[in-house]
């Protein structure tokens, strides 16, 4: 039986890759009809540059390109065609903010205000606007989580609460070209109650400033960091340490599809139970494609090497992921806004005590749901299949967590 | 004498009838997307027109406002430009090939304030905006810019990056709402300032009622949506974070099992 599932869930993942690998085809050849389309538009526009129902059109083709300036422009030109149109000044503050132009957007999400007979839901909308783009717009930016639920293991049958919580917090260093010093505080903690081994709490604190490296807004981002981290378990404390990195994050999004990141550290920490210390290197590199912004893949290598005396850690891995959010529209007794993911993840860890060596795979996959019952609270519900080989001795694993959470 | 002043009347009408030729013959590079009645058009070579809607613009044309008008051009590479009261431009340079999206745009500014908000040729290299006194480079990008008794004004609103030139000497912003003048960064617009030059380039804004036309551009972006570049990148602000969401527990328990096997190893 426990066969038969991991080869249901293997041939899952399996088809998410080939989705994965297809999807970049697949979105290329639907964005290249969709401006062929748009170009059509735009040809019968530039004929008739005042004809609404065109420029309808041509907004909204920009839109499903991405294409937020085109979009504004020709919005612009509706409200200055139809001045009275509220909704359309409206859309067209959404267009600034979504190409992060906040003070425009404010400009018009005022006049749009004081223009009187707004409907409701367009009120609610102007004063959500508001909102952002005027805590966007201060030096000060802070965004994050914070979550709790349950975790329940399969094989170890043990349960507990988890609870994890980010804060980021983004502080605008001035100049020409809005560098910012980005300082993130996360914790993660899992106790599953005082007969399990399996508690675990980490916490991490990384600082450092972000550079824009060409001086473009979307340019690459450079981050040169200091990282100091703290790990609790409850297995004797074999494994508790605190430790101190240095390191850089580089993040380049090359064009609306695809970004290259990497995140490079060098480090030293102190195993608490023995004063011993081990140094290690961290290094990952990665890709991430988005064929449409509510859709989003990511696949990474990852390499870490732990040297302290008499043992020497070496581990290799590949992660993917994907996430993708959606839309019900106004579904009766169901949320509005759903995210759905997936990953799948495996490395090879080479153990070298001197004498000895020891390898073993480990391979993991799962899936996630999340339903946003408010614009910032969300349930989440999560699964997790995981293998381990060590030399021929099979270990599993499987992990359901449900959370609920608050993100800001 | 009558057959030189028929000379005279057949050179007049051959002048007058050139200067209706040319905007005719000349290649059509944009066209007037939205004017109040008194715009006024010199093509090179032709005699001053009035510029409606849908008047064809051609290259190295000379555009002015009145005291009162207000446009938005429209150029074949999908660019606009919108022109405040009192405003005169000159379409210097427009050369673009629509199969390759290729080519160059530029524009003279000798009085007055415009918006500039790009399409395809300011995408890869900077669209040039050229006053008496600076030379502003814009890529990528929408921009305001302002030119008033002898001083230049530019302010970047969204995309890669604005720069500005003077006697050689080059200074850039990527910051959104950064000022750039003749003498380099002046900081970031205030929202009074910015409310004055909207209003100069779009007049102030009317009462009106809540319809919308639909475009849809709030769907994708909901207000806590990150923004996105004018060529559709975006930041992924999460991409670090992954060591910090449950799948960081599971990854523990990977280690748990090696630690539980020793433990009761060790009881056996």
């Amino acid at each position: 039986m426990a066969g038969s599932t991991f080869r249901l869930t293997s041939a899952c993942v399996a088809l998410g890759l080939c989705c994965m690998l297809t999807a970049p085809i697949t979105a290329s050849a639907q964005s290249a009809d969709l401006e062929t389309q748009r170009q059509a538009v735009f040809t019968r526009l530039f004929a008739s540059p005042a004809d609404p129902d065109l420029m309808l059109q041509y907004a909204r083709l920009s839109v499903q390109l991405r294409d937020f300036e085109a979009a504004a422009a020709t919005l612009e030109r509706y409200v200055d065609l139809y001045p009275a149109d509220a909704g359309a000044r409206l859309e067209l503050a959404i267009a600034y903010f979504s190409l992060g132009a906040y003070e425009v957007a404010e400009y018009h999400l005022a006049a749009v205000q004081a223009s009187g007979g707004l409907s409701p839901d367009q009120a609610a909308r102007v004063a959500d606007y508001q909102g952002e783009a005027d805590a966007r717009g201060g030096p000060n930016q802070f965004s994050g989580h914070v979550a709790i639920g349950r975790a329940w293991t399969d094989e170890a049958d043990d349960s507990g609460t988890f609870g994890s919580a980010r804060l980021e917090w983004r502080f605008d260093m001035g100049g020409r070209n809005a560098d910012e010093w980005v300082t993130e505080f996360a914790y993660s903690s899992y106790m599953p109650g005082e007969f399990s081994f399996n508690g675990r709490q980490v916490a991490r604190l990384r600082t450092g400033p972000e550079f824009r490296l060409t001086g473009d807004a979307y340019g690459p981002r450079l981050q040169p960091y200091v990282e100091a981290e703290t790990f609790r378990d409850d297995s004797f404390g074999f494994g508790d340490y605190n430790s101190l990195a240095f390191g850089i994050a580089y993040q380049n999004p090359h064009n609306a599809y695809w970004t290259s990141f990497a995140d490079f550290q060098v480090g030293r920490a102190e195993v608490l139970i023995s004063d011993a210390e081990f140094d290690f290197r961290d290094a990952s590199l990665g890709l991430s494609y988005r064929p449409s912004r509510e859709t989003r893949l990511r696949g990474s290598l990852r390499w870490r090497d732990e040297q302290s005396p008499g043992l020497d850690v070496r581990t290799r891995g590949v992660r993917v992921e994907a996430a993708h959010m959606f839309d019900l529209g106004q579904a009766e007794m169901l949320p509005r806004q759903w995210e759905v993911g997936g990953f799948f993840d495996s490395s090879r860890t080479e153990e070298d005590f001197g004498f000895f060596t020891d390898e073993f795979t480990e391979v993991a996959f799962g899936g996630s749901l999340r339903a946003f019952v408010t614009d910032h609270v969300f349930i989440e519900a999560r699964a997790t299949d995981m293998e381990r080989d060590t030399g021929g001795f099979t270990q599993r694993e499987r992990v359901y967590a449900l959370q609920i959470g608050w993100e800001f | 004498m009558t057959g030189r002043m028929t000379l005279r009347v057949f050179a007049t009408a051959l002048g007058l009838s050139a200067a209706l030729i040319v905007p005719a013959m000349a290649q059509q590079i944009g066209t007037v997307a939205s004017s109040e009645p008194t715009l006024r058009g010199t093509p090179p070579g032709g005699a001053t027109r009035t510029l409606g809607l849908g008047t064809a613009l051609v290259r190295d044309e000379t555009v002015a406002s009145s005291a009162t008008g207000r446009a938005q051009l429209m150029f074949l590479d999908q660019s606009t430009l919108s022109l405040a009261p009192n405003t005169t431009i000159v379409l210097d340079r427009f050369v673009f090939d629509p199969d390759r999206g290729t080519g160059e745009i530029g524009v003279g500014l000798t009085q007055g304030a415009l918006r500039f908000i790009g399409g395809t040729l300011s995408r890869n290299q900077p669209a040039t905006v050229t006053t008496p006194t600076a030379s502003i480079g814009i890529r990528g990008s929408t921009a305001l810019v302002l030119h008033n008794n002898g001083r230049t004004i530019a302010i970047f609103i969204a995309g890669s990056q604005l720069c500005i030139q003077v006697d050689g000497q080059q200074s850039c912003t990527s910051r959104q709402g950064g000022v750039l003048t003749e003498t380099g960064y002046a900081g970031q617009v205030s929202p009074e300032f910015l409310a004055f030059v909207l209003g100069l380039i779009d007049g102030a804004p009317l009462p009106g009622a809540g319809a919308g036309p639909g475009t849809g551009v709030g769907g994708p972006n909901p207000p806590g949506r990150g923004p996105v570049s004018t060529l559709g990148e975006e930041f992924d602000f999460d991409l670090f974070d992954d060591d910090f969401t449950i799948d960081d527990v599971f990854e523990w328990l990977g280690e748990i099992f090696f630690y539980e096997e020793c433990f009761e190893c060790s009881f056996d």
